[in-house]
């Protein structure tokens, strides 16, 4: 088993570092939640975009997203979220709208989340993205994730460029401990190969690290 | 005045207990009370047992997992090692079908719509050994409690639900979950 996996690994990363459009960084993120009544949430992130390799290993900064999203609870365990996006990169703002429809199931020993997703690009035209992202969490100690205890947490996503029909997929194991009743932090990466239909000729691989709060 | 602020005080109380709290975290078999261990040997489970403590609006407590001819089982001490009860896990449809309607009918009388998502036989008081052993050789399960996990529509709202219901339909205790916050799953 496991000279199986060295094998695969191996031969990712032979893989992604052989591509010329490798690139690596790290995405430090705080999310923020604030319940206005019991259906609706107004969530609020700011996540940086900081590259440490790009063709050479140098450090510097692309861009800081900042986001705004209300979060209407339709049913129990359903969510439609409505935002914006602001994107600061290389002194220009660019916008977009976005539209998640959430579905959240808690198991005996695990959570697990679908999030649908839409989102309007505005530029000289308005270009459109769709997205669809799996996750999955457990407790590493006992079947719920209780205060001071750490939980995996694993999620795949797939991301389709309507306007270039291209294909994105993303895959991001994460550690992650929760803090207090309402404050959790995650460590992890994310691999993202872009450009998947033509060819894979990007890929980028990202340290994460979120700190969500709920205010 | 007075009693305008003792009656708001006593719903605060009775509202919050309502829901159900819990928290559970593992426990090496060394820390848990030697009584309790002793008492699962009865049992002779063959899988592995994982131990837990436990703390909610009941108290501290200690819980056994494992399974069992193919279910889970929980077993419930309190902080001294005696044993409180035994959970087995089963399936609706495995129960008599005069059982499925008595609950059935139950739930219908306090929820507009549900779905059952979790049922366990609660075994509990005297003879318990035995009585576990005749439910697991000829399936009677007569003196035991339901207790049910339901997602439940009360008025507009769909909550979940622990529901603790005697062998004669009674509901001797409804708790009420709290929503996980899964902002990690969305955002």
């Amino acid at each position: 088993m496991r000279s199986i996996f060295i094998f695969f690994f191996v031969l990712f990363v032979g893989k992604i570092t052989s591509q010329t459009n490798f690139s690596a960084g790290v995405l430090p993120k705080v999310v923020t939640s604030f319940k206005m009544s019991p259906k609706i949430k107004w969530v609020n992130s700011i996540e940086s975009r900081e590259f440490f390799y790009d063709k050479e290993f140098e450090l510097t900064h692309s861009l800081v997203d900042v986001s705004t999203i209300f979060s209407l609870k339709t049913e129990m365990n359903n969510k439609l979220n409505f935002g914006f996006i602001f994107r600061f990169k290389d002194g220009e703002v660019e916008y977009r709208s976005l539209q998640h429809y959430n579905i959240i199931h808690s198991l005996e020993q695990f959570q697990m989340g679908h999030r649908f997703a839409f989102e309007q690009f505005y530029d000289d035209v308005i270009n459109l993205r769709g997205r669809y992202r799996f996750t999955i969490q457990r407790a590493l100690n006992g079947d719920k994730i209780d205060v001071f205890e750490w939980y995996l947490k694993l999620s795949n996503e797939y991301l389709w460029q309507f306007n270039d029909e291209n294909l994105e997929i993303r895959l991001a194991p994460n550690l992650g401990y929760r803090l207090s009743k309402r404050n959790k932090i995650e460590f992890g990466v994310e691999y993202r190969a872009a450009d998947f239909v033509r060819e894979l000729n990007k890929n980028q691989l990202w340290m994460r690290c979120t700190m969500y709060i709920s205010l | 005045m007075k009693l305008v602020v003792l009656i708001s005080l006593f719903t605060c109380f009775t509202m919050s207990s309502q829901y159900k709290y819990e928290r559970e975290f593992r426990l090496n078999v060394e820390e848990v009370p030697i009584s309790a261990v002793q008492f699962l040997k009865q049992f002779q489970f063959k899988k592995k047992v994982k131990w837990y403590g436990e703390e909610s609006q009941d108290g501290k407590t200690f819980e056994a997992k494992t399974y069992y001819n193919a279910k889970k089982y929980s077993l419930e001490f309190d902080a001294k090692g005696k044993i409180l009860d035994v959970e087995i896990k089963v399936r609706v449809n495995s129960l008599n079908k005069p059982d499925q309607e008595m609950i059935k009918k139950e739930l219908q009388k306090v929820f507009s719509k549900y779905k059952i998502k979790k049922l366990q036989l609660q075994f509990s008081g005297k003879e318990l050994l035995s009585r576990i052993k005749t439910f697991e050789t000829k399936g009677n399960y007569s003196t035991c409690f339901f207790e049910l996990v339901v997602s439940g529509k009360i008025g507009k709202e769909r909550k979940l639900f622990e529901i603790l219901m005697n062998s004669k339909g009674e509901i001797v205790k409804k708790l009420e979950f709290k929503i996980l916050n899964s902002d990690n799953l969305e955002f």
